[in-house]
């Protein structure tokens, strides 16, 4: 499943001319299926900007995002749930999870809303390698942001997808935390040969990345 | 499915709103009892005036002739458009003619034992129209007599009057009809005596009747003056009390008897109350619909951020259109279902009421009002898939 970016440039950040020295805002981009891509950015050049583009959660920027040569702003809402809920698994920077639901029931949402389901003995055994086993019949909201972080990561891989798309995924966890993370996603999109495209602030080595970009 | 709508009702449970709610069902619930009473009223009313239980009991038949007043006093009887209009009303089954005859007569004894003499006159009307039809209710020149029907009332008013007081004996119906007695008749063309004898007493009728056939006889033979319409008719009638019919006789200045027709008003009051009761019912239901569509917006807005947040993870808009409906849907149909329950109650109660004061009216609900529950039903359906689709598509899905 390709995802290809043409002069995208997002219409709030036109003045500020962003698109001089980026990789990605006003340049033609082609993200291959499987591929892992990394985009580094300081803060405010746009990461989750792009993240929601990438996402349809928002249209608002000039030029073309095709997700196998469909334009994705033109999809429907029924085409757009099945992007979000089937193809694209995504950590959100801001987490988003539901803090009145308990763990498991944050995670047990995304795999009830694709009609493939991941078994049940799949999200203990991701929850052990994250050492939240024991926190997943706890409410979300009173969770550490570690704690979330973790979840929103175990949510994201509990669907479908072909890509997973990351931004700022371990800016909570702590070494070893952030090791067994990326571990597991790593173990999860070699599985099922998907694709990653990870947002950060800085760059790393954290998986094996086929394309860099400096956004 | 389950289990994904078991997770939404938790995302979007809410104890705020809960008196909406409440006000909401109680509206929508009180609005469906008024129509499904009114609907349920209109068919027991139509069973009464109508169905065979109470055919029998309610035809009924009336004389109608003009009001009389200083106005048209000798203007005449009953023109043919007023014949031909009052036939057209559903409430009329039958209109029979009641022919006047238009010579003198008299009764006088063919004794004189008993003597007595009385002037009197005839009228005739086909049988179809009698209470009781005497066994030779028809003449000829050649029979022996001429059988009369005579009001009950008559033998009454001798009976428990006149005999009391000029110390005569009372006396039978079989008595009565025993008596052989002189008719002569006179006209410009000369006169004739012939026999009479009662044949028969009407309830229904209060009128010297003879048969058809030596009306027009004597008519022929007898009558003064040019040909005339006739001052009276009977109408037969399952209504007697229809605000239609009795309208119909005011506006053309006709009457019936006043006791048969008293309940017309009450008859139009009832009516005016069940279509109060039906409109006032629609109109709750208008208010209680649009009470109920703006709580399932103010819930979905209420809801807005969790809503979208389920549309960013993936929810699709029939999904989550699909869980509203599951959540609001069945409880707003369910409250239609209870008020045709109350409405069955209330017919049931009313049925075994009626029946001591047999009068029959269906122990069951009508299939009308199963029909406009069941369209009820149908309408909170639309209502809720609007209202809640309107709110879906209102959400922001970017």
């Amino acid at each position: 499943m390709q995802i290809r970016l043409q002069q995208i440039i997002p219409i709030p950040l036109q003045e500020k001319q962003l698109a001089v020295d980026s990789d990605i805002w006003g340049n033609n981009r082609t993200f291959h299926s499987g591929e892992h891509i990394k985009i580094t950015a300081a803060s405010g050049r746009g990461k989750t900007t792009l993240a929601h583009f990438l996402i349809g959660l928002r249209t608002d920027y000039s030029g073309t995002l095709t997700v196998q040569e469909k334009n994705l702003a033109n999809f429907s809402a029924a085409e757009m749930a099945i992007w979000r809920r089937e193809q694209l698994g995504v950590v959100f920077q801001d987490l988003r999870l539901f803090p009145h639901l308990t763990i498991r029931e944050n995670i047990d949402l995304k795999k009830f809303l694709a009609p493939r389901h991941i078994g049940e003995n799949t999200v203990e055994w991701m929850a052990e390698q994250l050492g939240i086993a024991d926190l997943l019949n706890t409410q979300a909201g009173i969770c550490s942001y570690g704690e979330q972080q973790r979840a929103a990561i175990i949510r994201a891989l509990a669907q479908p997808f072909a890509w997973l798309l990351l931004d700022e995924p371990f800016s909570h966890l702590d070494k070893k935390n952030r090791q067994q993370a990326i571990s597991l996603i790593q173990s999860v999109i070699t599985q099922r040969g998907a694709g990653l495209i990870l947002l950060d602030l800085e760059s790393d080595n954290h998986f094996s990345y086929h394309q860099s970009f400096q956004l | 499915m389950q289990a994904l709508h078991l997770l939404m009702g938790k995302i979007l449970h809410s104890r705020k709103g809960r008196l909406r709610v409440w006000m909401g069902t109680l509206g929508l619930g009180i609005a469906a009892l008024l129509l499904l009473i009114a609907v349920q009223m209109q068919s027991d009313f139509s069973e009464l005036l109508e169905g065979k239980q109470n055919k029998e009991t309610n035809t009924q038949y009336l004389v109608i002739n003009r009001q009389l007043n200083n106005n048209n006093l000798n203007a005449g009887g009953l023109r043919e458009d007023e014949l031909a209009a009052l036939k057209k009303l559903p409430e009329v089954s039958a209109v029979g003619i009641m022919q006047p005859g238009y010579f003198k007569a008299s009764l006088s004894s063919t004794s004189d034992r008993f003597p007595f003499y009385t002037d009197v006159s005839f009228e005739t009307v086909s049988s179809d129209f009698l209470d009781e039809i005497p066994e030779h209710w028809t003449w000829q020149e050649k029979d022996d007599y001429v059988p009369i029907i005579v009001p009950s009332l008559y033998l009454d008013l001798y009976n428990f009057q006149f005999a009391l007081a000029q110390q005569l004996p009372q006396l039978t119906p079989e008595v009565v009809k025993m008596i052989f007695f002189n008719i002569r008749i006179q006209g410009p063309n000369g006169e004739v005596v012939l026999i009479g004898k009662v044949a028969g007493f009407s309830d229904r009728i209060q009128s010297m009747l003879v048969p058809q056939e030596f009306m027009q006889w004597c008519n022929a033979r007898f009558a003064q003056g040019e040909k005339r319409n006739p001052s009276r008719i009977l109408i037969k009638t399952k209504d007697a009390t229809s605000p239609v019919l009795n309208q119909f006789l005011e506006k053309n200045q006709l009457q019936a008897d006043k006791e048969k027709t008293r309940y017309s008003k009450y008859r139009e009051i009832v009516n005016w109350i069940a279509g109060i009761s039906g409109l006032s019912g629609l109109l709750m239901l208008v208010f209680a619909a649009l009470v109920l569509s703006l709580f399932i917006q103010l819930n979905i807005v209420s809801k807005q951020d969790e809503i979208r947040l389920l549309i960013q993870l993936g929810a699709s808009p029939q999904q989550m259109i699909g869980f509203l409906m599951k959540k609001f849907y069945p409880p707003n149909a369910f409250i239609v279902l209870i008020a045709l329950g109350l409405v069955a109650i209330l017919q049931y109660l009313l049925f075994g009421w009626l029946q001591k004061k047999t009068i029959g009216v269906s122990a069951w609900i009508s299939p009308l009002t199963l029909l406009a529950a069941l369209l009820l039903i149908l309408l909170m359906g639309v209502v809720n898939r609007i209202a809640i689709g309107r709110s879906v598509k209102d959400n922001p899905t970017r």
